[in-house]
């Protein structure tokens, strides 16, 4: 990355956006079994937001907001969320990932909804954790 | 009407194509990608698909155009014959 452009506007615009952008990535990610959108992109979109504060505030910046030893759990906790439901419902008899055997709610479409919402969050996690782990070691050299 | 848009958002798109291949500032090149990648976000959405055009417009005009710039900034911006 070359050096740091310092300009007030940029900084401010970028401090005061990034959480309108966080928000609106679990927006997308909350409403994905219904709305365009789901874990891949709301993921996308908050990677996104961790790099728009590495351009405007610096790298290590972003760099202190998410840490290596936090990304790297989140980056396998996606397949891991995928495993879990999976066994889950095959534990409940039915085939993997078939949402609607598991008996946590009266309504099987409550079920569906929830576990379908469960992984996607773990998509989302994983995507954010990588593609801001990729701009890491793209932009800042050894220490990813 | 809509046709009309369309072809307008089209015949951009062609144009950012062209531009992109031809450009020899890679740093413009890559910039005009950018443009490229949300006129396709916004032909995805008008083909009724806007879950790719939203996957398009975060991917294609928000990530890729970073690493390209990344890229360029470690190399050369120029492109040589």
């Amino acid at each position: 990355m070359p050096e740091l452009f310092e300009d007030v506007i940029v900084r401010t615009i970028a401090r005061l956006l990034t959480p309108f952008i966080q928000l609106f990535a679990l927006y997308v990610l909350m409403h994905g079994h219904a709305t365009p959108g789901g874990g891949f992109q709301a993921g996308v979109i908050m990677a996104a937001s961790f790099i728009l504060i590495a351009i405007a505030l610096g790298l290590q910046e972003a760099k202190d907001r998410v840490k290596q030893k936090v990304r790297l759990p989140m980056e396998s906790f996606g397949p891991l969320t995928f495993v879990v439901i999976g066994i889950i419902c095959i534990a409940c008899g039915g085939y993997y990932l078939q949402y609607t055997t598991v008996p946590l709610l009266p309504s099987l479409q409550a079920v569906g909804a929830i576990l379908i919402s469960a992984v996607e969050v773990g998509i989302g996690v994983t995507v954010m954790a990588m593609v801001t782990t990729i701009f890491f070691s793209m932009a800042g050299g050894k220490h990813a | 009407m809509i046709w009309l848009l369309n072809l307008a958002l089209l015949m951009l798109l062609v144009v950012t194509a062209i531009a992109v291949v031809v450009n020899k500032d890679l740093l413009a090149a890559a910039i005009t990608f950018s443009v490229y990648s949300f006129i396709m976000a916004m032909l995805y959405t008008q083909l009724n698909a806007p879950d790719v055009g939203l996957a398009e417009a975060a991917i294609g005009a928000g990530a890729t155009t970073v690493l390209f710039i990344i890229a360029i900034s470690k190399t050369a911006r120029r492109e040589e014959d």
